[in-house]
């Protein structure tokens, strides 16, 4: 698997027995669009409110369906259903779907950096974080083996603008989800409502072993900011991450635990990186 | 002095002293990236003018040290704002502010010597010699001029300059007509025009990859600004002319 371009192995269910997003819909147009997913290219045609993802190759096809904003398939034989997320069925959600968003790096570099808090105050400057108050406290990292998940709670942060709907800092207060190899969300605390937290999703759709587009959807608790400022501010931040993901070397993420040195904060990346070695994840990985 | 001026010859790309920068274009505390043969690097100088040169990768999560900043007199990564300190090792990890980083966490470092205007590195591991090939005697010392990318292989680029493709600098005394290129109504005065008559340029080229060419430009001894000018445009027309032909030439070997 050294070519960017490769399809992973057969054996490789790890990668291929999932969904994956391959469009926002609202941004389906009538008439077939081309993407390109795991080094296969598929075409996705729309007629009315259907639509149906073939393979280019062999005209195949795919399971589609409609979630989250998003048409995911599969090119294998995924174990249940698109990922379930509770608070995306509550009635007085904001759905923000912020963007595709373009990636040359490997998509399991995008879930990591996701899961980050450390690069707060130097990478979302006045945002998300600022110095001098950098560190990281002590939090939960596990493997919930029932769901074969891995989570991160009791995360905290204190920040200058943590939501779009923010007046000045707040410590919130995070929980981080990884449901599959590229799809991860986090709940977070939320400036309207202290019981329920807001939920922001990242969907990545590896293009290939070194380029990936993330899908960013939110579901808030928000009445007031417009659509577009709700999706801006995330675009900012994602724009924000896209500079240090294009310049991390190797591209693929290294799952040998010497390759790159962790610390303390990194527990949940550390976490990951052992997942993804356990189920034999290869694809967009080194070592 | 002859026109030209030729140094060792280099056997392998990145081996011996190679120029990474002009000392103008890093100002203290900044950092910019430079790469010799497959070794990328971070360039930095501190706040007292000392420049060192780091292994472009940091060792936690693999960020380019070259796009980080400089604080506190160490080479700071822009994704957690690790710090390493002269001899590359890790000595603040500010999502840990109590914590002694451990002496194993470090990054590879270089050597490097400013002279005549230029920072040099090498990163063949080779003990270092006394010092890079000088440019001119100290009496004579340099006036920088730019660093200017060409994308053409350094073969190219010798050949524009008439030296040997071995060659890593040469010496060009500036063609007198380049004079008729200045405004009438900023005729030089006798001394300018006697000091542009004199002006020699020194090029140092330095190979980034098989189709860019990095040149360092400066000029010997003093210059007023009006010489420097005349040097830039000397080199933005060399580049224009190197790069065309490199194109022409890349047309005619697939036709
Ligand atoms: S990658 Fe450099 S500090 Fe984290
Ligand atoms: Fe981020």
């Amino acid at each position: 698997m050294t070519d960017i371009a490769a399809r992973p192995e057969d054996d490789d269910r790890a990668i291929l027995d999932q969904w994956y997003p391959v469009a926002f819909l609202a941004s389906l147009t009538a008439g077939e669009t081309r993407v390109r997913l795991l080094g296969h290219d598929l075409l996705v045609s729309g007629d009315g409110d259907g639509f149906a993802v073939r393979r280019a190759d062999t005209a195949a096809l795919l399971p589609a369906r409609k979630a989250h904003a998003c048409l995911w398939t599969t090119l294998g034989r995924p174990k249940g259903d698109v990922v379930e997320i509770a608070e995306a069925a509550e009635p007085d959600r904001r759905v923000v779907p912020c963007g595709a968003i373009n990636v040359r790096t490997s998509g399991l570099r995008v879930v990591e950096n996701f899961l980050d808090m450390a690069h707060f105050p130097f990478v979302h400057t006045n945002i998300l974080g600022a110095e001098p108050i950098t560190e990281v406290a002590p939090y939960r990292t596990e493997h919930r083996v029932d769901v074969d998940e891995i989570w991160a709670t009791e995360c905290r942060f204190e920040q200058p603008q943590a939501a779009r709907s923010s007046v000045g800092g707040m410590t919130t207060d995070y929980a981080y989800r990884v449901a599959a190899p590229f799809l991860t969300l986090l709940y977070k605390s939320c400036p309207n409502d202290p019981t329920r937290p807001d939920v922001i999703c990242l969907f990545v759709r590896p293009v290939d072993q070194e380029r990936s587009v993330a899908y960013p959807v939110m579901f808030l608790i928000d009445e007031t900011s417009s659509q577009a400022e709700l999706a801006q501010f995330q675009q900012r931040i994602f724009v924000q991450d896209r500079i240090i993901l294009e310049n991390q070397r190797p591209a693929r993420l290294p799952l040998s635990p010497k390759a790159e040195i962790p610390t303390r904060a990194d527990s949940v990346s550390v976490a990951y990186r052992r997942w993804l070695k356990a189920a034999g994840v290869r694809y967009g990985a080194i070592g | 002095m002859t026109e030209q001026e030729q140094h060792a010859p280099e056997e392998v790309d990145a081996h011996g002293w190679r120029p990474v920068a002009l000392g103008l274009d890093l100002p203290p505390a900044s950092v910019t990236g430079a790469r010799i043969g497959e070794q990328r690097l971070a360039i930095w100088r501190n706040s007292h003018g000392d420049v060192r040169a780091s292994d472009d990768r940091c060792p936690h999560r693999g960020m380019r040290l070259s796009l980080g900043f400089v604080r506190d007199d160490m080479l700071a990564c822009l994704y957690h704002g690790w710090r390493f300190d002269a001899e590359g090792r890790c000595r603040t990890i500010p999502a840990h502010p109590g914590l002694k980083p451990a002496a194993t966490i470090r990054t590879t470092t270089f050597p490097t010597i400013e002279s005549d205007g230029l920072i040099w590195c090498r990163v063949d591991g080779v003990e270092p010699p006394e010092s890079p090939p000088a440019l001119t005697s100290p009496a004579h010392p340099t006036t920088p001029v730019r660093t200017i990318r060409i994308d053409a292989p350094t073969r190219s680029v010798s050949r524009a300059l008439g030296i040997s493709p071995d060659d890593r600098t040469a010496r060009v005394n500036l063609p007198i007509h380049d004079i008729a290129d200045t405004p009438d109504d900023n005729a030089p005065t006798p001394s300018d025009a006697a000091a542009m008559s004199a002006v020699t340029v020194v090029v140092v080229q330095h190979a980034v990859g098989r189709e860019e060419t990095r040149l360092y430009v400066l000029i010997e001894g003093d210059a007023p600004t009006t010489t420097i000018q005349r040097a830039s445009r000397w080199a933005s027309s060399l580049r224009d002319k190197v790069e065309r032909e490199h194109k022409d030439a890349i047309v005619v070997e697939h036709v």
